[in-house]
């Protein structure tokens, strides 16, 4: 049965509409924060996972390979992850494998994005091929279709989407790493941007962003040896459901809820609305918070994640923050997003948020999402081992 | 360390395009190993899966795939953007950790549809290499000439290999003409569709699995540093490392990722391969290439072998990168 | 001295060979005749609608083709007020997850001749297709999905 595993080292870098640094620079500005953080050096290291979304997106196939000097894997095991959107949850969670096996003593997970070098708008449209629909709605018509869904299943009030999204950009100030930070935020300007794919509006939108997270994860030596306070892996799991499979429910998908049970019942939660204490969760349209909160099991079917939106529940001074660093509204560096919400979830339960700090939290969900919402992946960590 | 055994295999090859879609390649395979294996598909504890969207022009590809093997309604499941023989790594990290018992791994190549010198340059130094457009043949070659700059192999050295898989006359194979010096055609691998499957099992249900049991003894897989000049050519020290932690050694077959004829000379060195061990029984890459599955299928042969009583312990390689540049070593062992 | 480069382009020209598979090349065929045909799996009967060769939940190969008409529902919509490269489709417009009659998968086509706020969940929609001289086999031989007429 898995061993203990701790997270010792976060870095992310800055995220941008475009980073002036090369790939390799990118990734390893990442690398060297974790590193400095957890007062190790590469050689330290015993093991890299890498991971990034598909490589169409900015050009560099297998840039592991190219990688390996930069995030220090020469002479190391060295894997590259690839579940879409997702990615930089599932590259955490094999990293922590690594340590929970006791394959290795210290591994380090890096997950990045540099799009800006690449031709997004060619990457998913596929070039033209027949068979794939000439009529492609952008990023957000596949998600907004399902999102009306939600709305009507749980007879919302259309104030919600704005809701979550002004939190999440006030949040974006107080989080030095946020691309989107815009001073001076009012709900208005929420509610009055442009409206995208009804009901969703501009500024209830993720942005495209390059940027990198990296994490050193260790065992319980490496833990206690480590200068900060260490944040403890209480549970992981990974789901994956085809994505047009018949009846397949897109607004509530399998794999979120078997991910949720499968975190609870390792971390022995019956009552995730009140035995977690904050969520960074994968929310790139304002809607998905209520969403996937239900989707997680933390609010009930069909109403009661919008209810806890409503009732100020997921605001940062709330009793259950959601995405206090602004989120997947503020930062999307697409490889690296699910690794980013990984890490703000053990940053908060090693006190080491900041401003974005939410106080007293000791137990922290991580979660991303991939594909068609089809890949998921979650954690949980904890400020004291179980 | 837990017990790993591999329970199940499949593999289809063909050097001729496959006119079907990567779910019609691959969901024949997948069905064949689980049946292989005595196990029912949704017994199978997780899944990991192997394919390259960008060698198929399609970003998510990957993600139709699940429709062919058995993801409904849900699994545990990975992707990797590597070679097969690496989610089978992954796959076997997680049978060590405990908490499940069995593992789907699946590769997915169907090389055909892109073609390899427009496309291996994108996996160079995006900044200094890949504007060049180098094709990865002339990047294997640099190595050949390594070889014979150093008097460790000569032409004829490489054209006994080609010789031996295409079950030619050496002599005449040194007639033909260069595709970049000092390779020639027969020395470069041909475009290959195909997929490959594997069930592992861990534990007490690998002891109770149909058949001749087929244990990983050792995996292990390591990098070395992408610039081509700086590294010396004529050797391995990736491999040399990861089958030293592997414990291979004392084989009788090896399976070797050979795209190019030689790279069987390095890899014989650096895994300390002697003339009795038979490298490649089943042909190996020299004769069918299916990209990303390529590393998953010698894994898969050498452990048929065993499976079969042709071999008691095997090593299997995977390579990836050119001229070899990340490396990974199976050592299998018959019950 | 110039000044250090900090950008360069690039440019990448991919050829590829995309199979369609054989159970999509059927249905694609059919679009060029005008027909929607989709494949039912003969382990759990479903139909899929378009066909990719597989039945994900029996992960075997779907081989009975399903003629199935032009008609179907509208299982969820979205209105899309962003132009999207290549089509010139008037803003804002409404695309919708549609379920052919018969089938049991969904996929995602625009709806026309139609307000974009009369669009319903549940409306019954019909399929315009394209004439036969600009049909090929490909989903760009049905134009869009209307209301159907009452």
């Amino acid at each position: 049965m898995p061993s203990p595993c701790a997270i010792v080292g976060i870095g992310q870098t800055e995220h941008a509409r475009c980073r002036k640094l090369s790939i390799a620079e990118l990734a390893r500005e990442a690398a060297e924060r974790a590193l400095s953080d957890a007062e190790l050096t590469w050689a330290d290291i015993d093991a890299v996972v890498l991971g990034k979304t598909p490589d169409v997106f900015d050009g560099v196939m297998f840039p592991e390979l190219y990688l390996a000097d930069a995030i220090g894997a020469v002479g190391k095991p060295l894997m590259r992850i690839s579940t879409a959107g997702s990615v930089g949850g599932h590259t955490a969670i094999q990293a922590a494998q690594l340590v929970r096996a006791r394959i290795h003593r210290r591994v380090l997970a890096v997950a990045y994005t540099k799009e800006s070098e690449g031709d997004i708008n060619w990457a998913v449209q596929g070039g033209g091929i027949p068979f794939v629909s000439p009529f492609v709605a952008g990023p957000g018509g596949y998600f907004c279709l399902h999102i009306r869904d939600y709305i009507r299943r749980a007879d919302a009030p259309g104030h919600i989407g704005v809701q979550v999204a002004y939190k999440d950009r006030r949040n974006a100030l107080r989080n030095p790493h946020a691309h989107v930070r815009i001073e001076g935020i009012t709900r208005e300007q929420v509610a009055e941007s442009p409206m995208l794919w009804d009901p969703v509006r501009y500024l209830e939108t993720c942005p495209s962003s390059d940027g990198a997270c990296a994490m050193v994860l260790t065992d319980e030596r490496g833990a206690a040896a480590s200068p900060r306070r260490p944040a403890w892996v209480l549970a992981t799991a990974v789901r994956t459901e085809p994505a047009t499979a018949p009846g397949r429910d897109h607004a509530n998908p399998l794999a979120g809820i078997e991910c949720a049970k499968a975190i609870y019942a390792q971390a022995g939660i019956a009552d995730p609305r009140r035995e977690v204490d904050v969520a960074e969760m994968y929310v790139p349209f304002s809607w998905h918070e209520p969403m996937w909160l239900e989707n997680m099991l933390v609010a009930d079917t069909n109403g009661g994640g919008w209810r806890m939106v409503d009732s100020g529940a997921t605001e940062l001074g709330g009793d259950f923050p959601v995405n206090p660093s602004g989120g997947v509204l503020s930062a999307n560096p697409t490889g690296a997003t699910g690794m980013i919400r990984f890490a703000e979830a053990a940053m908060q339960v090693r006190g080491q948020a900041g401003e974005h700090q939410v106080d007293g939290a000791r137990v922290a969900l991580g979660h991303a999402q991939g594909g068609a919402a089809s890949y998921v992946a979650a954690w949980l960590v904890g400020s004291q081992r179980r | 360390m837990r017990d790993v055994a591999i329970a199940g295999y499949a593999a289809s090859v063909s050097t001729e395009p496959y006119a079907g879609n990567e779910i019609e390649l691959v969901m024949p395979v997948v069905a064949d190993a689980v049946a292989a294996s005595g196990l029912a598909r949704d017994e199978i504890g997780i899944t990991v899966a192997a394919s390259s969207d960008f060698l198929v022009g399609q970003a998510f590809a990957f993600v139709r795939g699940l429709d062919a093997v058995g993801a409904y309604p849900v699994i545990d499941d990975s992707h990797l953007d590597m070679d097969g023989a690496w989610a089978l790594y992954e796959a076997w990290v997680r049978l060590q950790v405990g908490d499940v018992d069995s593992a789907l791994v699946y590769a997915i190549g169907k090389t055909s549809a892109g073609r390899l010198h427009e496309l291996m340059p994108l996996s160079y130094d995006p900044y200094y290499v890949a504007p060049l457009s180098p094709d990865p043949r002339a990047l294997a070659a640099l190595q050949a000439r390594c070889l014979i700059d150093a008097g460790v192999a000569s032409e004829r050295d490489f054209a006994d290999v080609a010789a031996r898989v295409h079950g030619a006359d050496a002599l005449e194979l040194l007639r033909a003409p260069y595709v970049a010096s000092p390779l020639r055609a027969h020395d470069c691998p041909p475009v290959t569709d195909g997929a490959a499957a594997v069930v592992l099992v861990a534990g007490d249900a690998a002891r109770r699995a149909p058949g001749r049991a087929v244990w990983i003894r050792g995996i292990d897989h390591r990098v070395e540093p992408h610039a081509l000049g700086a590294r010396d050519l004529t050797r391995a020290p990736s491999v040399e490392r990861a089958a030293h932690e592997a414990g291979a050694g004392d084989v009788s077959i090896a399976e070797l990722h050979t795209q190019y004829a030689h790279e069987e000379i390095v890899l014989r060195r650096a895994l300390g391969l002697d003339d009795h061990v038979a490298i490649n029984p089943s042909g190996g890459p020299l004769r069918a290439n299916p990209v990303m599955a390529t590393g998953l299928i010698r894994i898969g042969e050498a452990a048929a072998n065993i499976a079969a009583a042709r071999a008691d312990r095997a090593v299997a390689h995977a390579g990836a990168g050119a001229c070899l540049q990340q490396n990974l070593v199976c050592v299998l062992e018959g019950a | 001295m110039s000044d250090p480069v900090e950008r360069f382009v690039f440019p990448m020209r991919l050829h590829y060979d995309v199979a369609a598979g054989y159970a999509l090349s059927r249905h694609l065929r059919s679009l060029a005749e005008g027909r929607f045909v989709g494949q039912r799996c003969a382990r759990c009967a479903r139909v899929y609608m378009p066909p990719l060769g597989a039945c994900s939940v029996c992960a075997v190969p779907t081989t009975d083709d399903v003629p199935l008409p032009d008609t179907g529902t509208v299982e969820t919509f979205c209105i899309v007020n962003i132009p999207v490269r290549g089509q010139g489709i008037e803003l804002p417009f409404a695309c919708a997850d549609v379920k052919l009659d018969g089938a049991d998968t969904t996929f995602l086509a625009l709806i026309q001749e139609c307000a974009v706020g009369d669009v319903r969940l549940g409306m019954r929609v019909e399929a315009v297709w394209a004439s036969a001289a600009e049909r090929s086999p490909s989903l760009a031989s049905v134009r869009y999905f209307r209301p159907v007429a009452r």
